[in-house]
């Protein structure tokens, strides 16, 4: 059940995103339930193209989202304002990589800050070269099917485990298939940082990328639930220290229903499915256990 | 009648003091040495109920540009403090925070890259990013500069953001006599930060779509700032002579004993103290020498010069500084000086002083070299080679070879 009721758009369409780009559904779900009292930091990442909205940008260069994102809040309240809030839509590699120290900071210091990754598992903005999120074997421009090497070599890291151990309030994943599920998150996020100002929140969404996956644009919600389905992209929340496995499919669905309608991993042998299917479920087993104990 | 009390403070308790009694709003700062005092006493200040402002304890300088561009936005006076690697960490903020007109006050205890002492190595590179730069020679003139910088880079006719220098160790840690300026006074030569914009305000009902003009011309208005706040610095120095009596020159520069000079020094910071008495000295023999000192580098105060040689015709003028460009084997202000001396029909013989590098001292009997050089110079108009201080060029190879 979704407690979200209507909200007024502050995002006004069109947007210069690929055609079947879920960071569309994920900066305006977000934004539009924030509302207007918000100011909202973009730092280099497709969202940095994506748009007009009726809320404040901030300013912001790639590694500094969450630096400027603290700067403008601590402004905003030596200014006056109250319960404004303070939002950052970064890519995976402003988020993984490259802006990883300053939001390791922003969320040990306690700040006012709603943090969305918006995770397409590469650096898409630039030409679909790898990030520190982009799955093994998968193809990149900067992990090519060449003769010797075929695609990334090694395991992507888990960012919302590294931001669990921050130990701020909201921890959570989300996929754009159930937006209900994702407003509830923001809305969550939103009483707990900005209204309760509990420290900073971070939620991270799967942003499935026609462009840089491979595979045709109208597939995009079929795609996250796919991946929701198959294990492959868990939907979880970690409210201050409470586990929540959000979406629990019975069964999982064999990953390689959700690979082999990818480009990106088309050169992928039985093999290498099979062990990152066992990595997927590994992952998995996991999460049920923490979903019983609740911790 | 002004009410100051009299304090023995280093360079950076001057600046911190600075900073609390210009009110400031928002502070971000990662500790470097020898900056760290400066914030560690702005967070005594906030810690004690002295000083109401929001202080971020950021993870690093390029974040801590960030968070000021950040706050900066939202239309509230921001101060910082770095130096050396830090400045060199947060260059492409700095950079930020110029292009988008943020007015900070950012006070850099200068340090050498390679060493913990002062060259200017670190603001050097800045050198062209939209700063202004004051290089200040004393605590006091560190504490009066950091009140004025406020007035400066908030103006309305600049609002760029502003550094204020001092060498590292020399003037940051070392005591002296301060005056210290009462509240009360402060806030008649220094009201609220009137801000020209705000960019980031949620209040306001409708959008602002920020114009971003090409990049020719957000460069030339950037260059009229950079013009507009010579007269503001001049400004800001006479007005607070009026209510505070002290006075740094005309702001951009201050001169010594160059009445009738044949040759002049120009220097820069806490130098400019021994080269006050090394002037004395060799006035009193008889030697018609004098003294310029840069407050000034960004903007650069070319017209100032210019009028000082057509008035007192400089034979020869030495320029002393701790920074070099390599490859050019000079510094940058002497380029800078040399370039807007030259269209003069009656220009100076011109030699360069590299000295004072990673902190190296600066003695009286360099300085005293320096003069002789420059009197040299001024009467045979001949012009040695640009003067390395503190080593021998055979002492470099020898020390390569040891690799």
């Amino acid at each position: 059940m979704s407690d979200v009721v209507a909200v007024e758009r502050v995002t006004i369409p069109p947007t210069g995103a690929c055609q079947g780009c879920a960071m569309v559904l994920i900066s305006r779900h977000a934004l539009d339930t924030l509302g207007r009292n918000s100011a909202v930091i973009i730092p280099a990442s497709c969202g940095a193209w994506s748009g007009a909205m009726l809320i404040d940008r901030g300013p912001t260069q790639f590694p500094s989202a969450a630096a400027a994102a603290s700067g403008v809040a601590r402004g905003l309240k030596a200014a006056g304002h109250k319960n404004t809030n303070v939002v950052v839509i970064a890519g995976d590699g402003g988020t993984y990589d490259i802006g990883l120290q300053a939001l390791s900071g922003a969320a040990e210091r306690g700040e006012r800050i709603i943090y969305i990754c918006q995770n397409n598992q590469a650096y898409m903005n630039t030409g679909i070269q790898r990030s520190g999120a982009t799955p093994r074997w998968a193809w990149t421009t900067t992990t090519p099917i060449g003769s010797v090497i075929q695609g990334k070599t090694v395991w992507p890291k888990s960012m919302p485990e590294i931001m669990e151990a921050h130990h701020i309030p909201l921890v959570a994943t989300a996929s754009i298939h159930n937006i209900p599920d994702y407003k509830r998150k923001i809305k969550l996020a939103q009483r707990l940082t900005t209204e309760e100002g509990k420290g900073l929140s971070y939620i991270e969404v799967l942003n499935t990328c026609p462009t840089g996956w491979r595979y045709s644009p109208e597939k995009m919600v079929a795609m996250a639930r796919l991946a929701v389905e198959t294990g492959f992209w868990p939907v979880y929340e970690v409210v201050e220290g409470k586990f929540k496995l959000n979406i629990k499919p019975k069964t999982l669905k064999p990953l390689k229903e959700f690979l082999q309608m990818q480009g990106r991993f088309r050169h992928l042998t039985d093999e290498q499915i099979a062990e990152m299917e066992r990595w997927v479920h590994e992952r998995w087993q996991r999460l049920l256990e923490r979903d019983e104990r609740g911790y | 009648m002004v009410k100051e009390k009299i304090d023995f403070l280093t360079g950076n308790d001057a600046i911190a003091y600075a900073v609390k009694l210009a009110r400031v709003k928002v502070i971000a700062a990662y500790p470097i040495t020898p900056q760290s005092p400066v914030t560690e006493k702005i967070s005594e200040y906030i810690a004690n109920g002295e000083m109401d402002a929001e202080f971020i304890e950021i993870e690093g300088e390029h974040s801590c540009l960030a968070a000021m561009r950040g706050a900066g936005a939202c239309g509230v006076r921001i101060f910082t403090a770095t130096c050396g690697p830090g400045l060199m960490y947060a260059h492409e903020n700095l950079e930020m925070v110029h292009r988008d007109r943020i007015p900070l006050v950012i006070a850099v205890p200068n340090r050498s890259y390679s060493s913990l002492f002062a060259d200017y190595t670190d603001s050097m590179c800045e050198a062209t990013t939209g700063f202004i730069q004051l290089f200040v020679e004393s605590p006091q003139e560190a504490l009066d500069t950091t009140l004025q910088a406020f007035r400066i880079a908030e103006d309305h006719r600049v609002l760029m953001p502003l550094m204020v220098l001092y060498d590292g160790y020399v003037t940051s840690h070392t005591g002296a006599t301060v005056r210290l300026p009462s509240q009360e006074d402060v806030d008649r030569f220094l009201p609220p930060f009137k801000p020209y914009a705000v960019r980031i305000d949620p209040s306001r009902s409708e959008f602002i779509q920020w114009d971003t003009p090409g990049v020719p011309l957000q460069e030339m208005e950037h260059e009229q700032a950079m013009t507009n706040a010579k007269e503001v610095i001049k400004e800001a120095n006479e007005e607070y002579a009026e209510i505070f009596g002290r006075r740094y020159g005309n702001g951009l520069i201050e001169t010594y004993r160059v009445e009738d000079a044949e040759a002049a020094l120009v220097t820069m910071a806490s130098m400019t103290g021994t080269a006050r008495h090394v002037v004395d000295i060799l006035r009193d023999k008889g030697e018609r020498v004098g003294l310029i000192k840069l407050r000034s580098f960004r903007p650069f105060p070319a017209e100032d010069f210019i009028e000082l040689q057509e008035k007192y015709g400089f034979k020869a003028l030495g320029v002393c500084e701790r920074d070099v460009t390599h490859g050019c084997n000079y510094g940058e202000v002497y380029g800078d000086l040399k370039a807007s001396l030259y269209d003069l029909a009656d220009r100076p013989k011109m030699i360069n002083f590299i000295l004072g590098l990673g902190g190296s001292d600066i003695r009286v009997q360099d300085l005293q070299f320096a003069y002789q050089k420059v009197l040299e110079a001024a009467r045979t108009g001949k012009v040695e080679k640009q003067t390395w201080f503190g080593h021998e060029i055979g002492a470099v190879e020898i020390r390569l070879a040891g690799f």
